[in-house]
């Protein structure tokens, strides 16, 4: 157990920049655009784009682009604040949508980090030799397979979760600093509406969830990790491609698809503001995260992510330095 | 107990036999050489014996485990150095030596850290800022600090200049080596451990060609230099091999009659460049 923890912090020293400043670097992004919309107080420049450099952190040239709609914090207080009669559900519905709507943009950065570090877990230490050097240590293929898995998909969320309850708490504090200066809505209600608590049990169960959910397109992205030794990033993305359009050429059935459409999605996490679309397939809420453990999807999933890693603790064994 | 045991190693990769009924043994308190030219096998051999690949044939048995099923409880009493020099660059030193430690029962950081206080080398520095001297350093230092029973290095001293392979030496003598436990070493530089060495093992085209403790390198070998006309008379004894040299012509023996050799000329124990050389010239 010491070794495998070992192990762990191993693989977060290792992808920090993704892990923690990548999600870090997206509340520094989020909490700069609401002081710069404060500042310039004009509603109509209320428009955020975020444009984040992901290359230190992901390894590689990514570069993330979130053009906002009118996400004017402004626009919305005021809106808020010219009705008067507020009631606790309104209020509730309002800001947890928002609160959800703001982890948005980390979920999709922890994913793009997550797919970078998965494909390159078994792959870049072959590619710089060092794989010698970690395999001279007295652990278990299995164990460092699984402690990449974990650090990955269990472990590094909480950084992710942790900047997004920071940035939650400061969009709070924001809107209870207007909402003080035109007295007209006190402070208490927003904070007991805004379904932060419950916001971030969600994530926590969410999140959890989401990597057994997900669990076939890891074990998928790790298995191609430790297989070849060239562009694991085409050939995760072409062999899956490729089945696809072989099914749609045969057109007997469109499982492969379906599976790989549904896996893709954040099914576990929570969705955001603004309706019904705005995620594939997302959760509703913790009972609609939950619920996914009486689904056969998720346990099909598991088994075949399960496959994926035994496959990938069966090639590590022998393939060392490329 | 037996510290490496194998016999009759085949390994194909492709259309090359990269190993071919390669065979020895190493013995606590012996260091062994494993010496052969590029693409002998060498470290196909090291890499089967460290558990690192799967065999075709053969048997073999390192502390009477089976290295490729039982790697993880091999390394808790061996240690390598598969490649000098080759450390994760974005590690840094103060974190790798607690990696080790973490994963690593047999590995004493205390030992590790006393060793770096007499570099340059600091704990805060990432492994990527250092030289390539260094980094060896380094690694040596976490190596000979793992309580191991076996060391295993594969051309440790590639890469570096005179100074370091040097000290890189010493340092495995003074520091490492001890009564019961046992140094393989592969190289193809010869004379660079010849004095070292309690065994070697000549190994060319996946075959073991010699395999002796260099005590018993004189009772079995002979090196005559004779001239032209004694030469022929030498011819006769079969020689191992023949070359010519500014004192004349150089003729190498192995298990030849001590005074028939005698009175060609003169007679005297080859030295392990030599002897590699006739050795390889013989099999081909």
């Amino acid at each position: 157990m010491n070794s495998f923890i070992g192990l762990c912090r191993r693989e977060w020293l290792e992808h920090r920049g993704g892990f923690l400043w990548a999600p870090a670097s997206v509340a520094a992004v989020i909490v700069v655009a609401v002081v710069l919309v404060l500042m310039i107080g004009q509603l109509d420049m209320a428009r955020v784009d975020l444009d984040l450099d992901l290359s230190e952190a992901a390894g590689s040239d990514v570069e993330l682009r979130i053009e906002g709609e009118d996400t004017s914090i402004l626009d919305l207080v005021d809106g808020w604040l010219a009705n008067h009669e507020w009631t606790d559900e309104e209020l509730s519905a309002h800001l947890s949508g928002l609160l959800r709507g703001v982890a948005e943009p980390f979920h999709y950065v922890y994913f793009i980090v997550l797919v970078f570090v998965l494909l390159g877990a078994l792959h870049d230490d072959r590619k710089d030799r060092t794989v010698l050097f970690w395999k001279s240590m007295p652990v278990t293929d299995a164990e460092t397979v699984l402690s990449k898995l974990v650090t990955a998909v269990w472990v590094a969320p909480a950084a992710t979760i942790a900047m997004i309850l920071a940035v939650q708490i400061f969009l709070l504090t924001v809107i209870s600093g207007l909402a003080a200066t035109r007295e007209t809505l006190s402070i208490w209600p927003i904070w007991a509406n805004s379904g932060l608590f419950i916001g971030l049990v969600e994530l926590l169960v969410g999140y959890l969830i989401q990597g057994l959910w997900a669990l076939p397109l890891y074990g998928w992205l790790l298995f191609v990790s430790a297989a070849v030794n060239r562009l694991p990033f085409l050939w995760a993305l072409f062999v899956p491609a490729a089945l696809v359009a072989l099914e749609a050429l045969v057109g007997l059935t469109s499982a492969a698809r379906n599976f790989i459409h549904d896996h893709l999605g954040f099914r576990a996490l929570p969705r955001g503001h603004g309706g019904e679309d705005t995620l594939v397939h997302a959760s509703t809420g913790l009972g609609d995260s939950i619920a996914l453990f009486a689904t056969a999807d998720l346990w099909a999933g598991i088994a075949i992510g399960a496959a994926f890693l035994a496959g990938t603790v069966h090639l590590r064994r022998t393939r060392n330095e490329i | 107990m037996t510290v490496v045991q194998a016999q009759g190693l085949s390994k194909r990769f492709g259309d090359v036999q990269a190993l071919d009924g390669f065979g020895l043994t190493v013995e606590p308190g012996q260091i062994v050489g494993l010496i052969g030219p590029n693409g002998s096998g060498k470290t196909t051999a090291l890499k089967a014996i460290l558990g690192l690949s799967r065999l075709d044939g053969g048997h073999i048995q390192a502390f009477g485990l089976d290295p490729f099923k039982q790697r993880p409880d091999l390394m808790r009493r061996t240690a390598y150095i598969a490649d000098t020099g080759i450390l994760p660059r974005w590690m840094r030193i103060r974190d790798l030596l607690a990696f080790v430690a973490s994963v690593n029962p047999a590995f004493d950081r205390n030992t590790a850290e006393a060793a770096l206080a007499n570099t340059e080398i600091r704990p805060e520095k990432k492994v990527g800022t250092l030289s390539k001297g260094m980094t060896v350093q380094l690694h040596l230092a976490i190596v000979l600090a793992v309580n191991a029973e076996l060391l295993v290095l594969d051309e440790p001293t590639l890469g570096l200049d005179i100074l370091y392979r040097q000290r890189f030496y010493d340092a495995l003598l003074n520091d490492y080596f001890a009564e019961q436990r046992a140094i393989l070493v592969t190289t193809h530089e010869v004379r660079e451990i010849e004095h070292i060495l309690t065994q070697v093992v000549f190994i060319d085209r996946g075959r073991t060609r010699l395999h002796l403790g260099t005590d018993e390198l004189a009772a079995s070998f002979a090196k005559v230099v004779a001239d032209a006309e004694r030469s022929d008379a030498l011819r006769a004894l079969n020689p191992l091999s023949e070359r010519r040299s500014l004192r004349g012509r150089e003729f190498i023996f192995r298990d030849a009659n001590a005074q028939a050799l005698a009175e060609c000329g003169e007679v005297s124990t080859p030295s392990l460049p030599e002897l590699f050389t006739a050795v390889m010239e013989e099999g081909r």
